[in-house]
């Protein structure tokens, strides 16, 4: 192969692997934002009134999660079991709770659509449009009519 | 895809023995080992595929432009940007976040390319023997891909020289003698890995958070014995997989708890690591000709760092390169003249002292469980005495299999009445074969250690 040709290549291949970089660095980082600070940046203004802290035995009931394993997790909702709303901010200890956490969202909003399902299409609804964003070290769960500026304020609270 | 996973052992596996046997020719058989190591690549994480593909064609184009350059100003410098690219794909993968970490910086949310050390490393040793003329520029990309990619040890190593498996890349004599020898030592390294490792890591974990002297004797010893049957049971799988497809790679592992020098030891464990530091950064420095100190102290400043981007890792480098300064100025006489097992005892303790920092996710907890080793005040409580008896037949069966004893009992019958001994081996590999199947069915498989380097 000619040398010209040969240094052509290797250009390309140069360029592909900068791509590769920025493709797998193109991610979120961790926030080094307190806890606190995040979770009054991301209810800021919003009528939250009816949602209520619930417990660690709520947490692991309902969510089928374990907040021992997390830096720090809350979890909001509504006092009334004919609604779906809740929401619940986490902060990881480490990147690998981040799927697992997923997954127990999801099952969790699984179950709720089979609850609801039937005798609250607005609340099946409501569960449809709900978030699930996994930001690094941090993550967010809202059912809500308000789960999209929730969303919202939790990303420019990071 | 790990060895020690059910799809591989029944499924992968035969498959890919099965097809590489039915195919005709090497042209045919290397695109059938080349594709299956690129699937079996790509299982967990196909995105890094590319990666591996760009580490491929990158080395292959640059030794080819090795090949043809004759000024040799020119070839310097083709050489060493070569080096540079490949060693800051591994650095912007394996140590940003560490050196963000320094700075304070947030780390990244990026996982580290499975095999990552060890293909470059492979693809370091293949433009070193290009450049310093020992292996002509590899003509046929797929060789080199395979070399590079093949999945016998793409993950874990051993990380095999050019020059050793260039020969093999083209033609490799397919022998049954070769074959059996491979599926018998992929058994054993799955024995080790499953029966032994895999259950010391359970008393490791167990012993986490005990307090005692004892507690913290066992819990490092129960690391030191987990470390060295996962990853030579690794190894051993990995070069049978090897013999299975006709490669012959050199044994990663010497008996090194058998050592009876800290040098020893080195010579032992890793081999291929070890050789690979020897061969491509020591004597290029000079080796023993000129700055030994510097050079040893180099050398090991980046064997410790190769294997982690943490502190503990480096700092752990850096105690094996004081200890062998120390061993080669100061203690080498004495360790001439003393008895065998005082040396023996001293290497083992050394190296044990050593696996605390590598286990330890920080210095500051390595130096407590130090501590806890020294603290007569607390010598041992009932979790303790419960973990070490319950488990005191596993630590009997792992000092004897981490000796020499084995291999000197297998030799010996082999001498006396090699066609009974084969029968009762091969009954033995089976019937353990089954019993870490049994294990592997009812448990979920616990990961290789090296996988994270």
């Amino acid at each position: 192969m000619n040398k010209n040709i040969l240094r052509g290549l290797k250009v390309i291949v140069l360029i592909l692997f900068v791509f590769v970089f920025v493709s797998v660095y193109n991610v979120p980082q961790d926030s080094t934002k307190k806890f606190e600070e995040v979770l009054s940046q991301t209810q800021k203004d919003l009528d939250l009134s009816v949602m209520v802290q619930q417990d660690n035995q709520m947490i692991r009931r309902n969510l089928g999660l374990d907040p021992e394993s997390y830096e720090q997790i809350v979890y909001y909702k509504i006092d009334d079991v004919m609604q779906a709303n809740e929401y619940v901010l986490v902060q990881f200890k480490d990147h690998s709770q981040q799927k697992p956490f997923e997954e127990s969202i999801q099952k969790r909003i699984d179950d709720q659509i089979n609850l609801y399902e039937g005798y609250a299409p607005d609340q099946v609804q409501l569960l449809d449009k709900a978030v699930v964003n996994v930001q690094a070290n941090y993550a967010l769960y809202a059912v809500d009519t308000n789960a999209s500026s929730l969303e919202a304020q939790f990303l420019s609270s990071l | 895809m790990v060895f020690n996973s059910l799809i591989f052992v029944f499924c992968f596996l035969p498959v890919s023995v099965f097809l590489y046997w039915i195919v005709p020719g090497s042209f045919v058989k290397n695109v059938v080992l080349f594709v299956l190591s690129l699937l079996f690549y790509a299982w967990n994480e196909p995105f890094y595929l590319i990666l591996l593909l760009l580490n491929i064609a990158w080395n292959y184009l640059s030794a080819l432009e090795l090949g043809q350059e004759e000024d040799e100003k020119k070839r310097k410098i083709v050489f060493w940007i070569t080096i540079a690219v490949n060693l800051l794909l591994l650095g912007a993968f394996k140590y940003t976040n560490f050196l963000l970490g320094i700075f304070g910086i947030a780390a990244f949310d990026v996982s580290l390319p499975v095999g990552l050390s060890f293909f470059t490393f492979s693809a370091i040793s293949y433009i070193a023997d290009v450049y310093k003329g020992t292996s002509p520029a590899q003509k046929n990309p797929l060789d080199l891909g395979l070399y590079i990619a093949f999945f016998g040890k793409i993950t874990s190593g051993p990380i095999a020289f050019y020059h050793d498996m260039e020969n093999q890349l083209a033609y490799r004599p397919l022998s049954k003698e070769l074959f059996f020898s491979g599926v018998c030592l992929f058994a054993k390294g799955l024995i080790k890995k499953v029966l032994l490792a895999d259950q010391f890591a359970l008393v490791f974990s167990a012993l986490s958070a005990n307090t005692s002297m004892l507690g913290a004797w066992i819990y490092a010893i129960s690391y030191m014995l987990e470390i060295y049957f996962d990853f030579s049971g690794y190894s051993d799988m990995a070069i049978g997989i090897g013999r299975m497809f006709g490669f012959t790679m050199k044994p990663n592992f010497d008996h090194p708890y058998s050592a009876i020098s800290v040098q020893d030891f080195w010579r032992r464990w890793h081999i291929s690591l070890s050789s690979w530091f020897r061969d491509y950064v020591y004597i290029p420095l000079g080796g023993n000709r000129h700055d030994y100190v510097r050079n040893i102290l180099i050398v090991w400043f980046l064997t410790g760092l190769w294997h982690g981007a943490n502190w503990t890792f480096i700092l752990w480098g850096l105690y094996y390169g004081g200890i062998l300064l120390l061993e080669k100025f100061v203690l080498k006489p004495y360790l001439q003249t003393l008895p065998k097992i005082i040396c023996h005892l001293y290497t083992l303790v050394l190296v044990l002292i050593g696996w605390v920092f590598f286990f330890s996710p920080g210095i500051l907890e390595a130096f407590s469980t130090l501590g806890r080793m020294i603290n007569v005040v607390h010598p041992m409580d009932s979790q303790v005495l419960f973990v070490l008896f319950g488990n005191l037949p596993l630590f009997i069966l792992g000092v004897l299999f981490s000796g020499t004893l084995y291999d000197r009992v297998f030799h010996l019958f082999m001498d006396r009445s090699p066609k009974r001994a084969s029968a009762i081996y091969t009954f033995l590999y089976v019937l353990f074969f089954v019993v870490c199947i049994a294990f592997m069915v009812g448990s979920t498989y616990q990961s290789f250690l090296y996988f994270a380097f």
